[in-house]
């Protein structure tokens, strides 16, 4: 019958795209780490690291404080010094579990009377809804497909899924707040967002690249980028980015994501897979003005 | 009982390294579009990985997988199938398409148009050359019920292919 041999040449002819090596990969070294460990890892993004000097512990102390204590809040923004700095504290944290899951959720909320920070917390608050409702939708639909492959409840709830929402300050003074907002999955990392929010409170507006590199910012931006692959490229042969062809970088643009670093330098964001195999996971671009 | 569970996991993934193009393959036929094919088959993969402890003997991996990969590809479309752009034609930038496989074009295309149970079979059997015994094992019907269906699928082929009957 040669129809069905060419149907079955077809068949085999369908492209297998290189990713999937990667992805399958991935799932492997997820899996095998939490064999070594027995635990589920924990979600992959770093906390910013706070340096330990005596002021900045001083800081983080009254963030702390700040968060849990409204009165204490409405004092330390009088303090001096102390009360300029905080302009990114906790709205809320909580954490509900049931036998399925744990949902981790801390949202910020920009402490300041400009009109565009009220837009964003309004946002956050929305964005973050939308996130858990979806995200526990998925972790209902992964558990109907587990119990009818054969699984049982118990071995559901062992799984100890979570799914967490929570920010990471990057830059902030009294007129200036850098902040990233994200959430992830324990089990699953396709769903995962990063938001990014830079806020010029004097002034309020948000802050744009133009902003920090001037009307030529694409062209800074884009030769640095550059720049920097290569530069990481020639650092470790494993290194590797798509090309053009492959949907590679070719230019940034003003949706281009960013934060602003300790340095008040740009750094530019691309998610994993953006601009580069999912092995090479988030990357980041600082363009140093010059 | 730990040391069979380690040999188990070994094989897994040993399994699952070695076959993924076969995976993806699979997919790809279920679900039409490149990105949900990647995603059906990590997610099978992720799940497999995490479920491996089910699996009572090592002989029964190759189906038990193939049945997660399935569940996950039905569930995959259900979920996403206003998202999922329904390709009647082949799209040929997915392939490495030869001139020659011109005459098995309708025939896949019709194949790839079946309701699941006919597809399944058809698919396993003909392009992954695997046992009815297989296929009754992965989709967790009876051997006779796999016949059956067998039959009717190819029934249903040609009358398509002579146009008696629309798919």
């Amino acid at each position: 019958m040669k129809e069905l041999d060419m149907a079955k040449k077809i068949y085999q002819n369908i492209k297998v795209p290189a990713e999937l090596n990667e992805r399958i990969n991935k799932e492997l070294k997820k899996s095998e780490s939490n064999q070594n460990t027995g635990t589920v890892k924990k979600a992959v993004h770093s906390r910013l690291k706070i340096c330990i000097t005596a002021a900045a512990a001083c800081i983080a102390l009254f963030i702390t404080a700040l968060n849990t204590n409204a009165v204490f809040a409405e004092n330390a923004k009088r303090l001096p010094v102390i009360g300029q700095v905080a302009k990114v504290l906790t709205l809320r944290s909580y954490e509900e579990t049931d036998k399925d899951k744990t949902i981790k959720v801390t949202l910020p909320e920009v402490a300041s009377e400009a009109s565009v920070a009220e837009q964003i917390n309004k946002l956050i608050e929305e964005k973050s809804k939308t996130y858990t409702k979806e995200a526990a939708e998925r972790v209902q639909e992964y558990k109907d497909a587990f119990l009818e492959t054969g699984g049982t409840e118990e071995e559901f709830s062992k799984k100890n899924i979570k799914i967490k929402v929570d920010y990471d300050i990057k830059y902030q003074d009294t007129d200036l707040v850098s902040f990233v907002l994200y959430g992830a999955e324990s089990w699953v990392s396709a769903y995962d967002f990063n938001t990014f929010f830079n806020i010029d409170l004097k002034n309020d507006t948000e802050v744009t690249l133009r902003d920090l590199l001037g009307p030529d910012y694409i062209e800074i931006a884009n030769q640095s980028i550059k720049e920097q692959m290569k530069q990481r490229l020639a650092e470790n042969p494993d290194n590797m980015y798509f090309t053009t062809e492959e949907g590679g970088f070719t230019s940034i643009d003003s949706h281009t994501k960013f934060y602003i670093n300790e340095k008040k330098n740009p750094v530019i964001v691309f998610d994993k897979y953006e601009v580069a195999p999912g092995s090479m996971g988030i990357q980041e671009f600082e363009i140093i003005k010059k | 009982m730990k040391v069979l569970g380690e040999s188990v996991y070994a094989q897994l993934t040993e399994y699952i390294t070695g076959s993924q193009n076969s995976f993806y393959r699979l997919a790809y036929s279920y679900l039409g579009n490149r990105e949900a094919a990647l995603d059906a088959v990590q997610n099978s993969v992720c799940k497999a990985l995490e479920n491996y402890q089910s699996i009572r003997n090592p002989e029964f991996l190759k189906t038990w997988f193939y049945r997660v990969l399935a569940n996950e590809c039905i569930a995959y479309r259900k979920k996403y199938q206003r998202d999922l752009p329904l390709e009647e034609k082949l799209v040929q930038k997915d392939f490495y398409y030869q001139k020659e496989f011109e005459a098995g074009l309708n025939l896949y295309e019709k194949v790839n148009r079946l309701p699941d149970k006919f597809k399944t079979i058809i698919i396993l059997h003909y392009y992954e050359d695997m046992t009815l015994k297989e296929i009754s094992e992965i989709t967790n019907v009876n051997l006779n019920t796999v016949k059956t269906r067998l039959y009717a699928g190819i029934k249903k082929l040609q009358k398509a292919m002579k146009g008696e009957e629309l798919l």
